[in-house]
């Protein structure tokens, strides 16, 4: 097996524990980078050992798919911080029953 | 390599034909952004006019070559497969889509801010939407659901209000993290199976002779993003919040268009699973998310108070319903899933139209509603019967839609004799029943209540007129169910 | 050689993504996350990705990296205080990450995976955009599309022009 894996599971277990931990969007944003970048691993060191191209190719398109959700997304957290004044999806609680 | 490449490049040429719905989608989109430069007046209903004429060309297109679809086609290097069945729910895509830009004409949250952008976004979302139905690979599943999830966060935040940007932001942190959690299983699955086409041969093989339990992790990892985008069990949480923030007409459109885009590709994916003989029942776990996602959804719509968090409930509820059809996995199921879809698109665009009438005179929350039946009685009695639409009660369409679909699964239940399917169909006629109290809550307001002080104030008669015709279909659905279930029947399954 | 150079890269990434969790500034964490971003780009070079790898450079440390630094200085302006973020569900969530790490990396040990000996084939870059322009158009273009949406939807939802003061 390629240790390679091992940092993808890291990094994906990193993401994930930032997205629950973290108690600001921005920090979350970044802990979803995390997350994808571990797939992009993933993909690429599968990549070695099968024919074409597809691995290296959707690790590609999963990095400009990334660059379009974090453009979106800092500029729905600029919009909210806005109205709030601060990024803590905690203290954004207007919704409720 | 000469002759090949050339001969790709052909095929390349030859996909543009099959997939002419996309790009005439396309070019809308860069009719609509060149367009708005050109723009002095930003009240002008120019925009609206070019996106609908857009979905009517995609539309009639779809429609008038559906021979075309009769045998499936592989386009682009196996990137998409045209069909009758996605051609099928490209075509519902496009109605709601259409909809959808009528209401946005008459919507008070938007009229004042409308901007062509919103068109743009729109026929996006419905871009992405038609290609996660027709992808056969795992590049264009991830590539078509992030252009459907981003034009969805984007319309959801359009109120531009305190509330839309803490649906927006919500709606946002809660479906990048599932599709990245659903991007990790797919690179797993790219691992072990060596190939990205789900629907290969070469998948299905690799993961019949490499069974493990990681190929189960993995897969459900893969769920996780599909089960977001249709708002099941375990990834239901930001419905009632974007539902609660967003616009009217980009609720009616998020409670239809990426739920059914996200139910066919869940079919096709779990078909590929379905064909391999790895020892793992994946009809149990489905059974068990569908009657979770119905009981979640029902329980909690009782004790709402507002009228649009009681629709992001019911939404919940009705994808339980939907992926009964995903459960049983059978041409008989298939066909109630086109019926139902068809159902329930229509009835929950009836809702939402007469919703958006009764806010515009500022009726948004259930105790308001009480007595206002007699001075909207037109909009009450279409508001009723959609509702009862939605319930699966006579004389509507959507009793005949939940016949086909308890039938299809009772069917399959005597096929294979598993005691799951037998639970999970009578949970849901359960949850029918259940379902009845918080539907008729609204009509119960409106017709039985005194009445209230609220007179018409606006002019509704656009939405009435809208409504009017989406409920005359539900109830000659009810009539003629064969009118459209046999030309359901024509439709070809090869999956 | 390269395997020791993997070893050191693959240890910077992994270092910068766990050290992310235990920071308490958001600039400190965004910091960290090019760190590993970089190294993770060295690691893409020796698994023969080299194309990738200066997409993940010129993208994520040229385009993400200065997005997130934007995001972090126009929604701190006003606050004026430090960057402190709080944690929450601490010991669930260390629970949940530990669990699933080590349950993934023993079933990534016992699994086999797709293995197929590939012939190394000629010029990487040339093979790149002819694969761009044939078997991947239809990503390609829709990918096109999407960043054009994208710039579009940041620009809207940024804008004060619809944002009515309250």
């Amino acid at each position: 097996m390629e240790h390679a894996l091992i940092l993808g599971v890291i990094l994906f277990t990193a993401g994930l524990m930032t997205v629950i931990t973290k108690r600001n969007a921005i920090m979350v944003l970044i802990g979803i980078e995390l997350m994808l970048n571990a797939a992009n691993l993933n993909l690429i060191v599968f990549n070695q050992n099968s024919p074409g191209l597809s691995g290296r190719f959707f690790a590609l398109f999963v990095i400009v798919v990334a660059v379009c959700e974090a453009a979106v997304g800092l500029a729905i957290v600029l919009r909210v911080y806005k109205y709030y004044q601060t990024s803590e999806p905690d203290q954004i609680n207007e919704l409720k029953d | 390599m000469e002759q090949t490449l050339s001969a790709k490049l052909k095929s390349i040429s030859v996909g543009l034909y099959y997939t002419m719905p996309e790009v005439i989608l396309s070019l809308g989109i860069v009719a609509v952004v060149v367009f708005s430069f050109f723009l002095r007046n930003r009240k002008t209903n120019v925009p609206a006019l070019l996106t609908l004429g857009v979905f009517i060309a995609s539309i009639a297109y779809a429609t008038l070559s559906w021979t075309f679809y009769r045998t499936p086609v592989s386009l682009f290097g196996n990137m998409v497969r045209a069909d009758q069945f996605s051609a099928y729910f490209r075509i519902l895509a496009d109605v709601a889509a259409g909809l959808t830009v009528l209401m946005a004409l008459r919507s008070k949250d938007l009229s004042e801010k409308l901007s062509s952008e919103f068109y743009v976004f729109l026929i996006s979302a419905v871009l992405g939407s038609h290609l996660l139905m027709m992808s056969t690979n795992l590049i264009m599943v991830f590539i078509s659901l992030e252009v459907l999830s981003i034009s969805s966060y984007i319309l959801a935040g359009y109120k531009f209000s305190r509330k839309g940007a803490e649906g927006s932001l919500k709606y946002f942190l809660f479906g990048s993290a599932a599709s990245a959690i659903m991007l990790y299983g797919f690179s797993i699955l790219f691992g072990i199976t060596g190939t990205l086409e789900f629907t290969s041969a070469t998948f299905t093989n690799n993961l019949s002779t490499n069974q493990s339990a990681l190929v189960i992790v993995s897969s459900m990892m893969a769920f996780a993003g599909f089960l977001y985008k249709i708002a099941a069990a375990p990834m239901h949480i930001w419905a009632p919040d974007v539902y609660e923030g967003s616009p009217m007409p980009v609720i009616a459109f998020l409670s239809v268009v990426p739920k059914l885009a996200g139910i066919v590709v869940l079919i096709k994916l779990v078909m590929a699973f379905a064909l391999t003989t790895v020892q793992f029942d994946w009809q149990l776990v489905l059974a068990i998310i569908a009657m979770i996602t119905i009981g979640i959804g029902n329980f909690s719509a009782l004790w709402q108070n507002s009228a649009r968090r009681m629709m992001a409930y019911s939404s919940i509820a009705q994808s339980g319903f939907l992926l009964i059809g995903v459960v049983c996995l059978t041409p008989q199921s298939m066909q109630a899933l086109l019926f139902y879809s068809a159902v329930y698109m229509a009835s929950n665009y009836a809702v939402f139209i007469a919703l958006q009438a009764f806010e515009k005179n500022s009726i948004d929350s259930i105790p308001l509603f009480g007595g206002v039946g007699r001075s909207f009685i037109l909009i009450s009695i279409v508001l009723l019967l959609a509702l009862v639409s939605l319930t699966g009660i006579p004389p509507t369409g959507g009793f005949t839609s939940k016949l086909f679909m308890f039938a299809s699964l009772w069917a399959s239940y005597a096929q294979t004799g598993k005691t799951i399917l037998l639970w999970l169909l009578v949970f849901g006629l359960l949850n029918t029943v259940v379902s009845l109290f918080y539907y008729l809550k609204i009509p119960y307001y409106t017709f039985l209540k005194t009445p209230g002080s609220t007179l018409p104030s606006e002019n509704t008669a656009f939405e009435n007129f809208l409504a009017v015709i989406l409920v005359t279909g539900i109830l000659f659905l009810f009539i003629r169910p064969d009118f459209l279930m046999g030309w359901l029947n024509t439709v070809n399954f090869v999956l | 050689m390269s395997l020791l150079t993997l070893y050191v890269f693959e240890c910077l990434a992994g270092v910068a993504a766990l050290s992310i969790l235990f920071v308490r500034n958001v600039f400190h964490a965004a910091l960290l996350l090019i760190v590993c971003l970089i190294s993770l780009a060295g690691v893409f070079v020796i698994y023969n990705a080299e194309f990738i790898a200066v997409t993940q450079i010129l993208v994520y440390a040229g385009g993400v990296l200065v997005l997130i630094i934007f995001g972090i200085m126009l929604s701190s302006r006003l606050a004026g205080k430090p960057l402190q973020v709080k944690s929450q569900y601490v010991l669930p969530a260390s629970l949940i990450g530990i669990f699933s790490a080590t349950s993934l990396i023993q079933l990534f040990y016992k699994q086999q995976f797709f293995q197929q000996p590939v012939a190394k084939a000629g010029n990487p870059i040339t093979q790149t955009g002819i694969a761009l322009m044939s078997d991947f158009v239809l990503p390609f273009e829709v990918v096109g599309l999407l960043l054009l949406i994208a710039l579009l939807g940041a620009a809207v939802t940024a804008s004060s022009f619809y944002t009515k003061k309250q």
